[in-house]
């Protein structure tokens, strides 16, 4: 016999209502005029104020290589007398791509009609034409202004009168005894594969993050890179001319005390020094994150070595593997920078974050982006950018330093 | 949440609305008691999401958003952890 035939009084449970739930959450937006890259957004604009590498010394060779650089597809190739070229891949006659080009002396040439261009989009020759192309003066293949240094070939996208001289950095410029400089493409520092399928931003502001280390490099996952770094740090940051600097300080056993000092340079620079501490003193590479577009990064990397290969052995590894060689259960297992910050999203949902006190750096670098982009906008230069071919190397002061 | 000293008031200046905040009460959220709503996240003065301009009055800068040069201006302040240091503050909200 239920309660109502029993005729005594109906028992409510009252219904407690849930509060937070996913219902009705609007759809994420992010911050596009920090995240986006391409020609005409603003921070596009701002990036396209500096030289940006755009692969190894020996990626520009007689093969013509696509690169995707700010969300333009680009050609990057070497002419035969030893020449980087970087153009717009649509040949100016009828469009077919120079991918398919072949590369000579004076430049690369067409595969549809033959036309050749030198590396600054000059066309030399139209074998179709009469005379060899009477009015080839007047067509110019679309290029970029490309240089060398360090072993990696740097490229200017932005507009003509503002190319500044591409910079030279005191930790690669000063050389200590023994040691040589070395180039390295593996996006070193992004604990993953070579291109991250994730916004720029992500990984330039786990930069001034440095928090996080204790956690997912320290304990979540294990030791990922040294004992030290699972001790909870005192955290200052400051804002430079060209950086947000953090300057982490850990009291180690045995009385010492570990100052890291680790910087987000202007536009897009890792000023790392290394986390597994190898040696202590000033940092010993930098790091460069090339957004490819909107939804994909890659790092370059160049470092004082004292070995061939030094570099890349610097590349994050768990039980000895690869990430590329871990299985899933691995990865989920065994989180890294990549999973962070993948799993933020293609772009992160900037709507959706609740940042904190720790998250005080990334404020910063988000402000010391801004004011870039005001500058750009007003018309005038960003910071790090220098006209002065004089100019002494760019100075960090990022670096592991032990004190008694 | 971020409690002060003492009340103070502050004016909506589209409106001329006046809302008295209690010592034991953030601007933001005495702002938000007189439905005026104020976009804001982190809610400790970190992440700058409800900086508001200021008008007329000095604030007293609690935040850890603004450099110090920008709080010596006090022509801005974060209504979710800053107060002020005269009677009234005119928002332009």
């Amino acid at each position: 016999m239920n309660d109502i035939a029993s005729g005594a009084p109906r028992r409510v449970i009252p219904i407690a209502v849930d509060t937070g739930t996913a219902y009705g959450l609007p759809a994420p937006s992010y911050r596009k005029d920090l995240a986006e890259v391409g020609p005409g957004t603003p921070m596009g604009e701002l990036l396209r104020r500096y030289w940006h590498p755009v692969g190894t010394a020996d990626d520009a060779n007689g093969t013509p290589r696509k690169v995707r650089v700010l969300g333009e597809d680009l050609i990057l190739f070497r002419d035969k007398t030893g020449r980087p070229g970087l153009v717009y891949p649509h040949c100016a006659h009828r469009g077919a791509s120079l991918y398919y080009g072949k590369v000579e002396e004076r430049g690369i040439r067409c595969c549809y009609h033959g036309w050749l261009f030198d590396v600054e989009g000059h066309c030399v020759e139209q074998p179709c034409e009469p005379g060899g192309g009477r009015a080839k003066d007047k067509v110019r293949q679309p290029w970029y202004p490309v240089e060398e240094r360090y072993g990696l070939v740097w490229a200017y996208m932005g507009p003509a009168d503002r190319k500044p001289v591409l910079p030279k950095y005191e930790c690669l410029e000063n050389l200590d005894e023994g040691e040589f400089i070395e180039a390295d493409d593996n996006s070193i520092g992004g604990g993953g594969p070579k291109i991250i399928p994730c916004n720029w931003l992500q990984h330039y502001e786990n930069l001034v993050d440095p928090f996080h280390v204790v956690v997912l490099h320290a304990s979540f996952s294990g030791t990922q890179f040294v004992e030290q770094m699972a001790v909870m740090p005192e955290v200052t940051w400051d804002t430079t001319a060209l950086s947000v600097r953090t300057l982490s300080t850990r009291k180690l056993e045995g009385g010492k005390t570990l100052r890291r000092i680790s910087e987000a340079g202007l536009p897009t620079l890792r000023v790392i020094p290394s986390p597994r501490i190898g040696r202590y003193g000033r940092v010993e590479s930098l790091g460069w994150i090339l957004p490819i577009d909107d939804h994909s990064f890659r790092i370059y990397v160049v470092g004082r070595v004292k070995e061939k290969g030094e570099l890349s052995r610097m590349r994050s590894r768990l039980n000895g593997k690869l990430w590329e060689e871990l299985t899933e259960e691995e990865h989920r297992a065994f989180p890294g920078d990549y999973e962070a910050q993948v799993s933020q999203g293609a772009v992160a949902h900037h709507s959706e974050e609740h940042l904190a006190t720790s998250d005080r750096g990334i404020v910063m670098l988000r402000r010391l982006l801004e004011k870039q982009l005001e500058a750009v906008k007003e018309g005038r230069d960003p910071a790090g950018v220098s006209f002065d071919p004089g100019a002494p190397p760019v100075f960090f002061t990022a670096g592991n330093f032990l004190e008694e | 949440m971020m409690p002060g000293d003492t009340d103070f008031q502050v004016r909506i200046a589209s409106t001329w609305q006046l809302v008295d905040v209690a010592k034991d009460e953030s601007v933001l959220e005495a702002l938000q008691r007189a439905g005026v709503g104020v976009p804001n996240s982190c809610q400790q003065g970190v992440c700058g999401t409800c900086l508001t301009r200021v008008l007329e009055g000095e604030p007293e800068h609690w935040d850890m958003f603004l450099t110090p040069e920008e709080q010596e201006k006090n022509d801005r302040f974060l209504p979710c952890c800053s107060r002020s240091r005269t009677p009234l503050l005119v928002l332009d909200l």
